[in-house]
């Protein structure tokens, strides 16, 4: 199954999540397909850029967000 | 917001922080569903354990953050100090800046406000490199 859930990155203490889409039989090693967006929550308020036309995209195509994506693609106006 | 409640990510935030307080098993749970963010199935898959499992390592991971995090307040603490020094170079910046475009710069303020950015930035690392 396809997915779209966050990934974090950024520096200790400084967190940064991309919003990626994976496949979840590669929920081991990292693998991602494609980077869609980002989220940062060290910004006041907080920095949320998704690439609608992409996420869209993928929706159509039954990928599955996270809980986690689902809020954010909320926000960011997708779903 | 309706329906099932939300992954808090202050967790992974707490995680940088007390880490090192968790069994190796809870921390690397706890990464894989914050900082991965993989579903209880999937870590269950991957460590071929039940979900119930997962959770329990999951919940029992969080209260000790949690329970740290009231004691100690670093994650707290931080935050406020890096905004703290983030206004006091700001501060700094518009002395020099006001500084620069006088007509007759002082060269005790451009040497001084040049210091104290570079302490500044110091202390924002140390900041960084202090461990639990």
């Amino acid at each position: 199954m396809v997915k779209i859930r966050l990934r974090r990155m950024g520096a200790k203490k400084a967190p940064f999540y991309r919003v990626v889409v994976a496949d979840s039989r590669f929920a081991r090693d990292g693998r991602f397909i494609e980077e869609i967006g980002y989220y940062d929550p060290t910004k006041e308020p907080s920095v949320v850029k998704i690439d609608a036309d992409k996420a869209k995209q993928w929706l159509a195509n039954g990928a599955q967000p996270t809980d986690t994506v689902r809020v954010l693609l909320k926000k960011a106006d997708v779903l | 917001m309706p329906g099932k409640p939300q992954k808090n990510l202050e967790f992974s935030l707490l995680l940088d922080y007390y880490a090192p307080a968790l069994t190796e098993k809870q921390r690397e749970i706890l990464a894989m569903y914050y900082n991965e963010d993989l579903s209880l199935a999937e870590i269950a898959e991957n460590f071929g354990i039940t979900r119930q499992g997962v959770r329990d390592a999951i919940k029992h991971g969080e209260a000790t953050l949690t329970d740290l995090e009231e004691k100690l307040g670093n994650a707290r603490r931080h935050q406020a100090m890096r905004e703290d020094l983030d206004r006091l170079t700001q501060l700094v910046m518009e002395i020099r800046c006001d500084n620069s475009g006088q007509f007759n710069p002082v060269a005790r303020i451009t040497r001084d406000t040049a210091e104290m950015l570079k302490i500044i930035e110091r202390l924002d690392t140390q900041e960084d490199a202090n461990g639990i």
